[in-house]
């Protein structure tokens, strides 16, 4: 038999509502009164508790400016005293996959020091593959394949807010702008309010978006399978531009200089005007994609052969301004390299033959190679003279830049993805669905 | 012995007086500030989570959460919509912790989807299975934050101001997220008749 049906608010209401019998289950009163007497509530911190409540609140607020004020000044000279700048450590509003647009997975950290541990480990609705967790003002924001993005706080893994996509989410956060932007493999760029998660903007592109969206100066820029670099407004997702690639971006761009940097397919590396979408330059590095590539100090580095295993995987130095060749390596092994971190007068190219290799980034010399126990992608981080790596065997490893030295290593749930070093703190998410805080024992 | 005088209205001078002698660390006051509101917020915890005994853990853990944090309370009147706000994230954060691997949710922030632009008008065969029964069906497929709103909305009967006040978001965004959320259970709706 079948029977039709509308859904009306009263049928909602039908469905829904509670039967009236439904009532608080016996002793459950008591036994929240028996828990409640065992916990110690949480105070406000002495500086709001010091007020008393009938101060009204202009006053009270202009005593607590005063006071942290005070607080800030004297921060400031114990800093200047102590002859260690404070700058680095101040949260940043903006976080992006490998640190910042120039992509080069330098932080300021300083990473734990001494013995690490997991701090807080969060089940997520899908595997993070490769994706960064966004770290900004104590919250850390992570996306994962079963199309969830998600807010933690940084220090306990409290869940802030969640909201659901409807299609896998499989790359990095980008927050900016009090909005934390991704790309979904339906096609969408999808801005959400930093605050609760809700929907800000989406941009519909024509293909899947792989590519970790760059934040610079209210600026999106994102690449489409649909052949597309995209610049977005970021307050309101409206397109400034799209420049054709001629192919799927797959990638993340780099961003420097008022330059966007881009791998595109057939092994195109192209260079283009952030303001306006235009070319500036474009260089052929050989077959298959270009890995996301990392920029600074005039240098951008990136690796070819992507996604075709018959090319050579080559490490290409190019000048940023030009794209002339500098210097280009590879490893004997003649695997895929991507690049991992740029930075400290170094290259460091994870390869899928296992190593990290530290390249010279004047003259493109191996320094040293990390035996990092498996297939490596490009999610390392470099902070404090400290190369965090994400190892082939569920395992995270700190490496001396300088020397390739292992320091320690720290077992995860599962395949790490990119790290983000804040602090004396780290987040990866992995492939069994992990976000993972680790910090050090105290 | 509390000197009070309790009112049924919410917010009222009474209660403000519980509140504030409970945020001081007066277990007892806090025993009589809840016991009133328990059958309410457990009611709300099932219409939520459609489960009674997930409804008993999100309540006992919302009630635990509000003694601990309620010294950080600052405006006592405020009490009931923050209770609320406490009851929803926590079955929130129960079902999130139990629907891993489980079925595909439906979110309400997608407008754009097909699905969401198909006629609003649910109307199609179910066959040996009662609307009621399809409703909550559907209902169970949504996301977390979609349902709380739809709680909030249909059961509760609270208002747009109020529901506000507990989702943390401005009543313009509640009306757009409503609007979407009750296109999101038309399609969960859809999906579970198939």
């Amino acid at each position: 038999m079948t029977r039709q049906f509308s859904l009306t608010d009263d049928a909602i209401r039908a469905a829904l509502t509670p039967a009236p019998q439904v009532h608080a289950p016996f002793g459950l009163a008591e036994s929240i009164r028996a828990t409640v007497e065992a916990t110690p509530q949480r105070r406000r911190p002495w500086i709001f508790g010091a007020i008393p409540p009938q101060v009204g609140s202009s006053l009270r607020a202009l005593v607590l400016v005063a006071l942290l004020g005070i607080l800030l000044l004297i921060g400031l000279l114990l800093a200047v005293g102590s002859q260690r700048s404070i700058l680095p450590a101040m949260v940043s509003d903006v976080a992006m996959f490998h640190g910042g647009p120039g992509r080069t997975g330098v932080v300021a950290g300083p990473g734990p020091a001494g013995q690490t541990t997991i701090a807080w480990e969060k089940s997520l609705g899908g595997p993070i593959i490769a994706n960064m967790p966004a770290v900004v003002s104590d919250v850390v924001y992570v996306a994962d394949g079963g199309g969830g993005v998600e807010a933690y706080g940084a220090t306990t893994g409290d869940l802030r807010w969640e909201v659901s996509l409807e299609s896998a989410v499989n790359t990095s956060p980008a927050v900016g702008g009090g909005l934390v932007v991704v790309g979904d493999a339906a096609g969408d760029v999808v801005a959400l309010d930093i605050r609760d998660g809700s929907h800000r903007w989406r941009f519909h592109t024509g293909g899947e978006v792989r590519s970790s969206a760059a934040i610079v100066d209210g600026v999106v820029y994102v690449g489409s399978v649909d052949g597309n670099l995209y610049a977005l407004d970021l307050a309101t997702g409206a397109k400034r531009w799209a420049f054709d690639a001629g192919g799927a971006v797959t990638r993340s761009p780099a961003v420097d200089g008022g330059i966007v940097y881009v791998g595109a397919a057939r092994g195109t590396f192209i260079a283009v005007d952030a303001a306006t979408g235009t070319r500036r330059w474009e260089k052929v590095l050989g077959p298959g994609q270009i890995a996301s590539p990392a920029v600074a100090d005039g240098l951008v580095v990136a690796a070819s052969g992507l996604d075709d295993v018959t090319a050579p995987h080559i490490v290409f130095a190019l000048d940023a301004a030009h794209g002339d060749e500098r210097w280009r390596f590879s490893a004997l092994s003649g695997q895929l390299l991507v690049i991992g971190a740029l930075g400290g007068g170094s290259v460091f190219a994870p390869s899928s033959d296992g190593n990290v290799y530290s390249v010279d980034a004047a003259n493109g010399e191996l320094r040293w190679a990390f035996d990092g126990h498996g297939v490596l992608g490009s999610d390392d981080a470099l902070a404090a003279g400290v190369l965090y790596v994400s190892g082939g065997d569920r395992a995270v490893y700190a490496v001396d830049a300088r020397t390739g030295a292992q320091l320690w290593r720290l077992a995860v749930t599962g395949q790490p993805g990119a790290i983000a070093v804040v602090g004396d703190r780290m987040y990866l998410g992995t492939d069994l669905g992990k976000v993972v805080a680790i910090g050090e024992v105290h | 012995m509390l000197n009070v005088t309790r009112t049924s209205a919410i917010g009222g001078i009474g209660d403000v007086e519980l509140v504030a002698l409970a945020a001081a660390g007066d277990a007892a006051a806090f025993d009589l500030v809840l016991r009133p509101r328990l059958d309410r917020l457990y009611r709300m915890a099932v219409a939520i989570t459609q489960h009674e005994s997930d409804a008993r853990d999100a309540t006992q853990e919302a009630c635990v959460l509000a003694w601990r944090e309620l010294p950080r309370l600052r405006d006592h009147h405020r009490f009931d919509s923050w209770l609320s706000q406490i009851l929803v994230n926590s079955c929130r954060m129960l079902l999130r912790s139990k629907r891993r691997g489980t079925i595909r949710e439906i979110s309400m922030d997608d407008p754009l989807r097909p699905a969401a632009q198909e006629q609003p008008s649910v109307a199609s065969e179910t066959e040996g299975f009662g609307e009621t029964e399809a409703i909550q069906a559907a209902f169970e497929r949504l996301d977390p934050a979609v349902r709380s709103l739809l709680v909030l909305h249909y059961i509760e009967g609270r208002p747009l101001a109020e529901i506000a006040k507990v989702m943390g978001s401005p009543v313009g965004t509640i009306k757009w997220r409503l609007s979407n959320a009750r296109r999101a259970l038309e399609k969960a709706l859809k999906a579970e008749r198939r």
